[in-house]
């Protein structure tokens, strides 16, 4: 058992890292994107920190937690970092939901930045 | 096996060359500041095409014969399956293969697809499955693909069951 691969590393760090933001303080999250970031939410594409943060900032719950359930991290051919999240999550007064997220993660000026965000809730039976 | 048939011509058409230089031009203008959505009023973006029809070839395959997934990965490519990583053609087919099911079903609730700064495709698979006559089962998969010499490949795979509440 020698020390965990990097990748893994830098992918813990960076899931440890974003949902301590988003359950704290969500708008410090600026700092992870870059203007050429993607991100998925529910469907929805945005494009750019701005965009990103705009969407993140205007979600409509005051208080939220999240519980990572699994995280998986894999080295990508172009030197990335790919993480993949399974949870639950509770909002308000709502109750607990099953989410899934991945995240890419690339170096850029020797700093990790996501580049790629994509989140969905578990939500897998509706009407008829 | 003829509506088989017809998704690997559909595939094969996807990963011509004209389509991934095509593929390559949007995504190096997608790098810049220009959205990377636009289009989407119109006809879906080439890497939502590309994506989408590499998750149903992939679960078509998977839940007819998962014997034929070797032709999507390289010895390159990585599968972490519940956890537990697996590297290569050889090992990651031999797992699938290995899984203990005989008949398994994907349902796919929602996907979605973004184009990566280094011009490949990602895609992400929240959906349902039911193996054998086990109780429906919710799953998550991410897929990494790649255009090499002309062609897409999963360079990697990430599967999970979405199972929350234990002991």
């Amino acid at each position: 058992m020698a020390d965990k691969p990097v990748w893994e590393q830098i992918g813990t760090g960076f899931v440890q890292h974003y949902y301590q933001q988003f359950d704290t303080n969500r708008v410090n999250l600026a700092d992870i994107y870059t203007d050429a970031s993607c991100l998925t939410w529910e469907g929805e594409g945005f494009q750019g920190k701005n965009a990103i943060m705009v969407k993140i900032n205007s979600l409509p719950f005051k208080t939220i937690q999240h519980s990572i359930t699994a995280q998986d991290h894999q080295p990508t051919p172009d030197s990335c970092v790919l993480s993949m999240v399974v949870g639950q999550l509770k909002a308000d007064e709502d109750q607990v939901m099953g989410f899934h997220q991945m995240f890419l993660l690339k170096n850029v000026e020797n700093k990790w930045i996501c580049s790629n965000d994509v989140f969905r809730l578990a939500l897998h039976n509706f009407g008829s | 096996m003829a509506s088989l048939s017809g998704d690997q011509n559909r595939l094969k058409h996807l990963t011509s060359a004209k389509f991934s230089a095509s593929l390559s031009s949007t995504l190096k203008e997608s790098g810049g500041r220009a959205s990377v959505w636009e289009g989407r009023m119109g006809d879906k973006p080439i890497w939502e095409q590309i994506g989408s029809s590499f998750v149903q070839h992939y679960y078509q395959l998977f839940d007819t014969d998962r014997n034929q997934l070797g032709a999507i990965y390289t010895d390159a490519s990585c599968l972490t399956w519940e956890g537990q990583q697996f590297q290569g053609k050889a090992a990651i087919v031999e797992k699938l293969n290995n899984l203990p099911f005989t008949k398994i079903a994907h349902s796919i609730t929602a996907q979605d697809h973004q184009p990566t700064p280094d011009s490949c495709i990602l895609s992400m698979v929240v959906g349902q499955l039911k193996a054998d006559e086990d109780p429906i089962m919710g799953f998550h998969q991410v897929f990494l693909l790649k255009n090499i010499n002309d062609a897409w490949v999963c360079t990697n795979d990430m599967f999970r069951l979405a199972l929350h509440n234990f002991g």
